[in-house]
């Protein structure tokens, strides 16, 4: 057996010696498994709140936006841009407004409203799974009426229609169900140029009331309180209402991309998708198609975002420094093993073992209480991040509070990804931690005469 | 003779103890009888394992025996209640320990005050603290030791330890003194420096049990009793 | 005594302890600085709201609002537990208003109509005011001309914000015209004819502005004379009507049975009016308190509360945790003096007594240590804050996103106090089961030959 072998194997010996015989190490891994669950729970319900809010915005915001002056033949310019092997699908859209909403003698709702190009069945099928009637029809998403096939049909917020339940945060949906199929009307207010009479070079803006009658064609649930209490228009009928031009037209197109795909590295391809497709318009000048932007709007460029994760680095340092609480535990319950098992130290030394080979002992001790400690916070994080709604609604029957509510949270349910990328870090820092806090009192075996502890008082 | 030295003090009848070791039980005294006197020095000598330490310690009410029958001035030591016990260790009997055991937070002069801060409540101390400290001081300079009285234990010899020990032993005039080989962890010197001092208590009056394998030793004392496998 | 004595050199001499002391002192500085901070961004929020809203809502769900609202105030008079009843419009509006270089604005805003002095019976609406602060009675009247119709819009509608959160609003008023236009609705929600257009529009003028410290209504709202906004939202056509009734309770009065009281009262009404022509309407308003009312924003930051809560319990139990261990280890080294001390008379009481003496004073040094510092980081935080700003671009809270001015650090000595007792607790019951192996020990057996 060679010496390297037999120190190896004492070391092991040692090592699995105290970490069964020493109660206290028990608790220092414990210590170390606390401090690893915490921060794993913490930032997989944090990041996983950012990812949701971020897929939820993006639904409908895109990662791009090509702004344009106006056209008429946006589906192939669309079908163009959906030829780049980048993007996952491309839409027209119409800038945010809002209206009132009438739903019901004396029931008047202020809106939000979202347009949808039906055409578009690869944008719009992903918002097929909310809607309460569809999600369980074979084909596309559209906004035809049951029973009223001629008349224009809204996708309703949920939220518009009913409140959820104060203590349950739940909706009715049984009584919400009856309502699909029901008159509405949308009025909206414009700014339009007042025709000029009094012979001035100006005009003023006066407002303009557009209405609009539809039905209810279905309810939207989303889960996400935003979209839940917003009003989706087709985007051909919406645009007419906005302009009162039988000509519809796009000037504003949002783009998805696949997943892994930069929206900054994209910008040239679809710029020059842009520029070909633009010059083949007729009455389009080159000043018009240079003037077209291509803008990143996904939420790595969203200051909202930005500040989300600050938070996120803010709560993650408190409790990194709580945590370390953990790595003086580390070191007094080494510092007290050490000065314990002097004679021990003082015997291996006074066999041949070498100083750094005693402190080494010490240290991957140290690191074997990182490594295990870590293994079980990585149990217990995944099992209360994945179980952390169960876990809520527990506490709702308990103690009748109702921690997360989609109203506040914007979501109906708490994400609950484990972020993996994350929970290497953590463990990485715990085992550094582990051997941090051991580092001393390995120096301080290591330093130990064994002529000084042997002689006998 | 003298009236005080002939009445009995300490008496030990039928004493037994054992203790458990793992699966097995160890029996250390086996029916232990003996008496000593006031005033008397009484060496108890035996072979290493032989239950000596064991006795002295149930003797001065550190442990419990198992069976048999301890009396202290006529008062039997099994029926005192915990409080009784402690008060018993603190103002009855005086303990040495073969390694000093001085509490390494301390000064000299703390460490032989000790057993009357223990005596003492707090308000107590506040009114008599001057005349212990007098007390701890005069019995360092009986010691040979006043000058190292603001000393911590570890700036000491082995032999000025141990005399240390000694003189917080005495602090409360104990009745009865046990030493459990006093000199077994000094040289031979140092060790009969330690011995004289304690034949200059028994001169004084003082009642000394003391415990040594070392029956050179043994022969400083008055009476040697001797046990053998648990009995003597 | 030798219990004091033992307990200040074991404190003084163990530099194990030094740990426990610096670990109680990690938590109590991390609790008392986060739990000041957000319990002023807390308290100064949810006072905000409060005073934005009054006690009490009689809220309609509708943009149609409610009749017969005039006999029902005729009936909270005199009532002893009420103080303060506002009647009150909220609609959106379309709003157009000249900025600099002759360029107009056009976009969406919310317009609250309300009769100045008793909304401010109600809320602190003098108090928002800059040009006519203390004065509601003036606020709609423009200092230029007190003939206009004048507005209150949100202070962020007219100024810009600095990056320390600040506004600096000019000396004198200046002359903004500000048109509003909404639709009018009738009783039966449908769209009323208005002027030109069916939209009802007015020209208003820059009266003055408010800070009410909340960012919605600081950035969207515009104030109107009651009567004003009832015009343009259509609801001077009968029924008269109101979206809402703004209560201030008495002093004394507790905030659930006002409520409940109150909606008593508009039950009883409701049962009153239950042949009249518009009584469906009357069936949408809901009676809430603040805190109901507000709930989209006050249970976020309350949840928060809680869930700090939870943490702060965490670091407790992880105090507990560094103590019992240090403890447990103390003990262990000093079985010999537990020994000694036992032969000496010690009671095993005693012995126990002596080891929470030694976690008491770990504690309390621990806690004065942390509270020390938490003090000096509090006092200072809004300036280390700007040397990070200046010196690496980093705020915590982006004045631009988060409507605060200055981190709130009003430190309250009962909180304070509170944390403290909460240390030392961790740090005696993490120091028990160790006192309780000290006294438990054998004497015999610590002082045994192999102990050095």
């Amino acid at each position: 057996m060679s010496p390297t072998y037999g120190s190896i194997m004492l070391k092991l010996l040692l090592w699995l010696r105290y970490l069964r015989k020493r109660r206290i190490v028990f608790l220092s891994i414990a210590a170390v498994a606390l401090s690893c669950a915490l921060l794993i729970v913490v930032n997989s319900l944090f990041t996983g709140f950012i990812e949701a809010l971020k897929q939820a915005e993006r639904l409908e915001e895109g990662d791009l936006a090509l702004v344009c002056n106006p056209i008429e033949k946006y589906d192939a310019l669309i079908d163009k841009i959906e030829q780049i092997p980048q993007v996952k699908n491309a839409a027209v859209s119409l800038g945010g407004g809002g209206g009132m909403l009438w739903i019901g003698t004396g029931n008047v709702k202020g809106v939000a409203i979202a347009a949808l190009d039906t055409k578009n069945t690869s944008w719009t099928g992903e918002f097929k799974d909310s809607l309460l009637r569809q999600k369980i029809l074979a084909g596309p998403a559209d906004f035809n009426v049951p029973d009223h096939p001629a008349e224009t049909g809204a996708w309703v917020g949920i939220g518009i229609i009913a409140e959820p339940n104060r203590q349950t945060d739940e909706y009715d949906l049984p009584e919400i169900r009856k309502m699909i199929g029901q008159k509405a009307v949308l009025t909206l207010a414009g700014r339009e140029p007042a025709p000029i009479t009094d012979g001035t070079a100006d005009s003023q803006l006066q407002l303009k009331r557009k209405v609009l009658s539809l039905r209810i064609a279905d309810i939207y649930h989303s889960g996400f309180y935003v979209r839940d209490n917003a009003l989706y228009l087709p985007y051909d009928k919406y645009y007419t209402l906005v302009y009162g031009d039988k000509k519809v037209q796009a000037d504003l197109f949002r783009i998805k991309l696949h997943n892994g795909f930069e929206p900054d590295e994209t910008k040239p391809l679809i710029r020059s998708v842009w520029e070909k497709f633009a010059a083949q318009l007729p009455g389009y000048s080159s000043e018009d198609i240079d003037s077209a932007r291509i803008i990143n709007v996904s939420a790595e460029g969203n200051l909202f975002f930005a500040e989300l994760r600050k938070q996120m680095a803010v709560l993650m340092l408190i409790f990194g420094v709580i945590c370390s609480v953990a790595i003086l535990l580390i070191f007094c319950i080494f510092y007290m093993i050490v000065t314990t098992k002097q004679k021990d130290i003082a015997v291996i030394k006074s066999c041949g073992a070498s100083s750094s080979s005693v402190a080494l002992i010490f240290l991957g001790f140290g690191g074997c209480v990182g490594l295990l400690g870590s293994a079980l916070g990585i149990l217990l994080g995944y099992f209360v991040t994945k179980n952390i709604n169960t876990v809520e609604h527990w506490v709702q029957i308990i103690f009748g509070w109702k921690l997360w509510r989609s109203s506040i949270y914007m979501f109906e349910q708490i994400p609950n990804t484990v972020d993996w990328g994350c929970v290497v870090w953590i463990v990485a820092a715990a085992i550094l931690a582990c051997i941090i806090g051991a580092l001393i009192p390995a120096v301080t075996a290591a330093r130990l005469k064994p002529v000084k502890i042997l002689r006998y008082e | 003779m003298n009236m005080k030295k002939n009445k009995i003090l300490l008496e030990a009848d039928a004493v037994r103890k054992s203790y458990r070791m793992g699966t097995t039980r160890l029996e250390v005294l086996k029916g232990v009888n003996l008496s000593v006197r006031q005033g008397e020095f009484v060496a108890i000598t035996g072979a290493s394992g032989s239950g000596k330490s064991t006795l002295l310690h149930i003797l001065g009410g550190l442990d419990i025996a198992d069976d048999g029958v301890i009396k202290f001035a006529g008062r039997q030591l099994q029926r005192f209640g915990q409080r009784k016990l402690n008060k018993f260790r603190n103002r009855t009997v005086g303990f040495v320990f073969q390694f000093y055991h001085l509490l390494d937070e301390l000064d000299v002069l703390e460490n032989v005050a000790l057993p009357a801060m223990v005596r003492c409540s707090v308000a107590g101390w506040m009114l008599t603290k001057a005349q212990h400290l007098d007390r701890a001081k005069g019995i360092l300079a009986e010691l040979s030791l006043e000058e190292r009285r603001h000393h911590k234990p570890y700036q000491l010899s082995g032999g000025e330890r141990q005399r240390v020990a000694i003189g917080r032993a005495l602090m409360n005039r104990p009745t009865l003194l046990l030493a459990d080989e006093p000199t077994g962890n000094l040289d031979s010197a140092t060790g009969n420096g330690i011995l004289k001092t304690f034949e200059k208590l028994h001169r004084s009056g003082q009642t000394i049990i003391m415990v040594t394998h070392d029956e050179k030793i043994a022969g400083c004392a008055e009476r040697i009793i001797s046990l053998a496998d648990g009995r003597v | 005594m030798y219990k004091f004595l033992l307990a200040i050199r074991y404190l003084l001499k163990r530099r194990l302890s030094y740990f426990c002391v610096l670990a109680t002192a990690l938590c109590v500085f991390v609790v008392f600085v986060v739990i000041t901070v957000l319990s002023g961004l807390t308290a100064e929020f949810k006072t905000n709201t409060h005073n934005f809203v009054g006690d009490c809502v009689l809220d309609c769900e509708s943009m149609v609002g409610f009749p017969y609202y005039d006999e029902f105030i005729e009936t909270l008079h005199n009532r002893d537990f009420i103080e303060g009843v506002s009647p009150l419009v909220r609609s959106y509006a379309s709003i157009l208003y000249g900025g600099e270089g002759g360029r107009r604005y056009s976009f969406t805003a919310s317009i609250v109509g309300i009769l100045p002095e008793r909304h401010n019976k109600v809320t602190g609406f003098a108090d928002w005011l800059h040009y006519h602060s203390g004065k509601p009675q003036t606020a709609f009247y423009p200092a230029y001309n007190e003939k206009l119709s004048g507005c209150v819009p949100g202070i962020g509608m007219m100024l810009n914000r600095t990056q320390k959160g600040r506004y600096n609003p000019s000396e004198t008023l200046p002359r903004i015209e500000i048109e509003v236009g909404a639709f009018p609705l009738t009783a039966k929600g449908a769209l009323a004819r208005g002027g030109a257009g069916d939209i009802n529009t007015k020209v208003f003028y820059y009266s003055d502005h408010f800070h009410s410290g909340l960012v919605n209504p600081d950035n969207n709202l515009i104030f109107l004379r009651l009567e004003d906004a009832q015009k343009l939202c259509g609801m001077t056509i009968e029924p008269r009507r109101i979206s809402a009734i703004h209560i201030k309770f008495a002093e004394n009065e507790n905030l659930s049975q006002g409520c409940q009281k109150l909606e008593r009262l508009w039950n009883q009404f409701l049962e009153k009016k239950s042949g009249a022509k518009w009584a469906n309407l009357l069936e949408k308003v809901r009676v809430e308190d603040w805190k109901t009312h507000s709930r989209v924003i006050i249970a976020a930051v309350e949840t928060e509360q809680i869930l700090m809560m939870v943490v702060f319990a965490m670091l407790a139990i992880i105090t507990v945790f560094v103590v019992f261990v240090v403890f447990w280890m103390i003990v262990s080294h000093k079985s010999k003096d537990i020994g000694i001390l036992k032969s000496l008379g010690v009671s095993s009481a005693s012995v126990m007594a002596m080891f929470m003496l030694f976690a008491l004073l770990t504690g309390i040094i621990g806690c004065i240590l942390g509270a020390l510092a938490g003090w000096q980081f509090l006092v200072h935080i809004n300036d280390i804050e700007a040397w990070f700003y200046r010196n690496f671009g980093f705020q915590l809270w982006n004045r631009a996103i988060y409507a605060i001015g200055d981190i709130p650090n009003a430190i309250d000595t009962g909180v304070l106090a509170a944390i403290c007792a909460a240390a030392l607790t961790a740090c005696l019951l993490g120091a028990i089961v160790p006192s309780y192996k000290a006294a438990g020990m054998r004497p015999v057996e610590s002082l045994q030959v192999t102990q050095i």
